[in-house]
């Protein structure tokens, strides 16, 4: 049977205060759902008050004209709109997020398990670029990419994030190191190389820490617009489009109840995304794996 | 021997529990193990291939991260380096605009010193990075600790709470910052006329609040993934302490601060590093709430400035201000970066 906790003072005050965030966040939530549904003259006589009617129109000029971005096509220009700008989003986080986990878990698993020099100087070199600060590398960033041809595909992107300097690399080298050896030595028995063992024996045992990394930087990614601002130019995500939009000064797009109406546009994939997978992102990410 | 600082970073990775022993003459070296229970004949030769197999192995799989890193971190930061002492020059000749790059020594670094830095946008860029550096320390890391503890403690709706703590980190900053832009612009001049019967200015748009509101912004959306790691933390924590705590008289807010706080104090720490770390790269959503107009309500910080520069930069190829800007802040934050980390770790409460 559950132990209860004692209630104390420090708990009722702190559960109020939370209260209190969580009402907050709602309210937010709702008061961008309410103007979004009002006719810019409701919303310039108040954005404290209910809609009078459940306007829609909002919603129908922010999908169909509020994500539009003009970008170079050869020698043309042309406009891309949501449904593009959602694909390409799909590309950019997607892939992105593949590229990372894929680097990130290939670098712990050959740092935690091949043990050699060369692996512990990585590991520390990897640990040192985490702690150490370095501002400003994104000219250079720019100019190299420049030189290289990689600004401006998806290519550039791809290679951009396929890199391993992040914090889940010591929790992929963490479950590694803490798998016993059992797995591969039977593997190996059976004759299988180290491609078989890494591909049919490691990787499935850290499969789930693998869906829940991806899910973490496939949503960061979504999210990003700056990125995809100087090395996507042609590619326009839906965050910058989104971005674009909120800037806009166009007559059409400049009343606050569309703009309010394109966030929830965006919001919702999101929220569809959250909802389904929150036990997994809110999860302990070091449980999964090995099945005891 | 001194410990070199990556292998204490190694030692303190959270969830690499040392193998017990028994399972530890288990492990190995997949490089240097041989095959097991090879035969006696041409066992020999059979290790040799299977070490130059797993030599094989380590190195096609390592091949393109590797190359990746070498890339976007090694060239890219030495690149850095070298464009803080260039600058780059407009040529118009009879082929058009050309854009020549030439070594000028430390004339950029120093232009970026006794000009840029001394600016006023610098002057209330530096002064708004560190007020919320201290801000952060002081309030959103104990905030976001003491909720993390709510969550941990299980008490009343703490599942509820979790999913609202963690919900703004996984939405598009740029919803939030929509939707906040226009609550605290109208809504909140709208509802301080209701009570007063005289309404202000918005907040965002008024020199005197407007980096106070980009400070409550990223306060309000800030709990997500650090309560993630807070409550992780707390789980570690053997329940048996926490019992004998309990029983000790040791409960809510005593217990918090004599057993939870210390015990999880690395985590603490990191976070506490990454916000030293990141003073001179937050932006604070400048850019997303004004585009490259901070200034002009002195909401600008350093992260912004740089980012701000560079969109200017891409106009004129002329990255080098912002490259030595880059070299000179690194030069400032990373040692005290690794001076925050010692002092924390001489001074910092222990376990024991």
């Amino acid at each position: 049977m559950a132990r209860k906790n004692k209630i104390s003072a420090f708990s009722v005050i702190v559960g109020i205060l939370l209260g209190f965030y969580v009402f907050s966040i709602l309210f937010l939530f709702l008061w961008a759902l309410l103007n979004s549904l009002k006719t810019a003259e409701e919303f310039d006589f108040g954005t404290l008050s209910f809609p009078g009617s459940l306007n829609f129109n909002n919603y129908i000029v922010a999908f169909f004209q509020g994500f539009s971005k003009q970008v170079a096509s050869g020698e043309t220009m042309r406009y891309v709109y949501i449904e593009e700008m959602f694909l390409y989003s799909i590309l950019y986080a997607g892939g992105g997020a593949l590229c990372q986990v894929t680097a990130t878990c290939i670098a712990a698993y050959l740092t935690a398990k091949y043990r050699n020099v060369f692996s512990r100087f990585m590991h520390g070199v990897i640990i040192i670029t985490m702690i150490l600060p370095i501002v400003g590398a994104l000219p250079s960033q720019i100019q190299i990419f420049d030189a290289l041809g990689l600004r401006g595909s998806f290519l550039g992107v791809y290679v951009m994030k396929f890199g391993f300097t992040n914090i889940y690399y010591l929790i992929f080298y963490g479950a590694f190191r803490s798998m016993p050896d059992g797995y591969a030595e039977a593997a190996r028995i059976d004759g299988a190389n180290h491609f078989q063992v890494f591909f049919r024996i490691m990787l499935p045992l850290v499969s789930t820490l693998c869906g829940v990394v991806f899910l973490i930087f496939f949503i960061e990614y979504w999210n990003d617009y700056q990125t995809p601002m100087i090395f996507l130019d042609n590619n326009p995500v839906l965050a910058w489009g989104l971005y674009e939009f909120f800037k806009s000064y166009d007559q059409a797009l400049s009343t606050p109840t569309v703009k309010i109406a394109g966030g929830i546009i965006v919001l919702l994939p999101l929220l569809v995304l959250f909802l389904v997978f929150k036990k997994k992102l809110m999860g302990n990410l070091t449980e999964g794996g090995i099945k005891s | 021997m001194k410990e070199p600082l990556w292998q204490r970073e190694a030692d303190a990775v959270p969830e690499a529990a040392e193998p017990s022993p028994a399972v530890a003459e288990t492990q190995g070296d997949y490089l240097s193990a041989g095959p097991p229970e090879a035969p006696a004949r041409g066992e020999k030769k059979q290790k040799k291939q299977s070490k130059a197999g797993a030599r094989i192995f380590y190195w096609v799989m390592f091949a393109l991260p590797l190359a990746q890193f070498l890339l976007c971190y090694v060239a890219v930061n030495f690149n850095s380096i070298l464009l803080a002492f260039k600058e780059t020059f407009v040529v118009r000749d009879a082929q058009g605009v050309q854009y020549v790059s030439e070594f000028v020594g430390f004339d950029t670094i120093w232009r970026f010193l006794s000009v840029e830095l001394t600016s006023k946008v610098y002057t209330v860029a530096v002064k708004n990075s560190v007020i919320y550096l201290v801000f952060s320390i002081a309030v959103v890391i104990p905030v976001g600790l003491i909720f993390s503890y709510y969550i941990f403690k299980k008490y009343r709706f703490a599942e509820f709470y979790r999913v609202f703590l963690f919900l703004p980190s996984v939405i598009c900053s740029l919803i939030m910052v929509i939707f906040y832009s226009y609550l605290v612009d109208l809504s909140i001049p709208e509802f301080w006329q209701m009570l007063t019967g005289t309404r202000p200015e918005g907040l965002l748009t008024t020199k005197a609040t407007a980096f106070g509101a980009l400070v409550f912004f990223s306060f309000w959306f800030s709990f997500g993934p650090s309560s993630l790691v807070y409550v992780n933390a707390m789980s570690q924590i053997d329940p048996s302490v926490l019992e004998a705590a309990e029983l000790d008289g040791a409960v809510g807010l005593r217990q918090f601060r004599s057993v939870v706080l210390p015990m999880i104090f690395p985590s603490i720490t990191s976070y506490i590093i990454i916000c030293v770390a990141q003073v001179a790269v937050n932006q604070l959503n400048g850019f997303s709430f004004y585009g490259t107009g901070a200034s002009d309500y002195e909401a600008q910080t350093l992260g912004y400035n740089l980012f701000a520069v560079l969109q200017g930069a891409e106009q004129n190829r002329s990255y080098s201000i912002a490259a030595a800007g880059g070299i000179v802040l690194t030069l400032i934050v990373a040692p005290l970066t690794f001076l925050v980390r010692w002092l924390l770790e001489k001074f910092g409460p222990s376990e024991d």
